[in-house]
């Protein structure tokens, strides 16, 4: 460690707080090749959460949860993308909230219905596949 | 939008699902039980000050034992969700 009196938080908090305070990512130089701002410990799906609940927004609208069941669903579906959530950059991640804002606009509803549809819509696959006829019937 | 997604329109599945769904009952209301004695003692151990409340039954506010965290209460501003807000 060469600042041995920095808390091991400090930078994550900064990017926690920044988002906070301003409802989006901060603009911070950053030398990550994934574009998301340098908070340890915080991977993309908990980025997404937190900018979730802090009513933060990206490039593609107001952010949404991220799971890989919603990301499966939707390459399922014929989305041609990267489908491991964990190396999701943030430009593919903005393509996903945009891809999202634009079928709930088309919906008439809000993206994280169609967000949650994605992800059990995956959970009743998987259900149906492994119990067959003894599943109830969820496959919507 | 992306160029490359245009014409990829919902499935009627989710179309049809989604407008059966409401945003305040489906979403907000959605809620997990946990254990929060389980979660305060790590957040304790790893020197966190911060602590996990949730709900009882009848909604009302505990900070022990198991309780619901309701999607809504992850949100800033709400009552659950203690966050330095004061700094803007």
């Amino acid at each position: 460690m060469t600042r041995p009196n920095e808390s091991p938080l400090a930078k994550t908090l900064t990017v926690l707080d920044s988002c906070v305070r301003d409802r989006r990512l901060p603009d911070l130089p950053t030398e990550s090749w994934s574009g998301w701002p340098d908070a340890p410990g915080v991977g993309v799906s908990l980025m997404a959460t937190f900018l979730w609940a802090v009513k933060g927004s990206v490039a593609g609208g107001p952010a949404q949860l991220i799971d890989q069941f919603g990301v499966s669903t939707l390459i399922h579906e014929g989305w041609l993308e990267d489908p491991a959530v964990t190396g999701f950059t943030l430009r593919r991640y903005d393509r996903y909230v945009a891809l999202l804002t634009r079928w709930a606009t088309d919906i008439g509803t809000r993206p994280e219905l169609v967000e949650m549809w994605l992800v059990q819509r995956w959970s009743a696959r998987v259900r149906e596949a492994r119990f067959g006829s003894h599943a109830a019937p969820t496959l919507f | 939008m992306s160029h490359f997604d245009e014409g990829f329109a919902p499935p009627t599945a989710c179309v049809q699902w989604c407008q059966l769904r409401s945003y305040d009952l489906n979403v907000l209301d959605d809620g997990v039980v946990v254990d929060l004695d389980w979660w305060n003692k790590h957040l304790e151990r790893a020197g966190h000050d911060i602590r996990l409340s949730g709900r009882n039954l009848d909604g009302k506010f505990v900070t022990d034992g198991f309780a619901t965290v309701q999607r809504n209460d992850l949100r800033i501003g709400t009552d659950l969700a203690g966050g330095d807000t004061t700094r803007t």
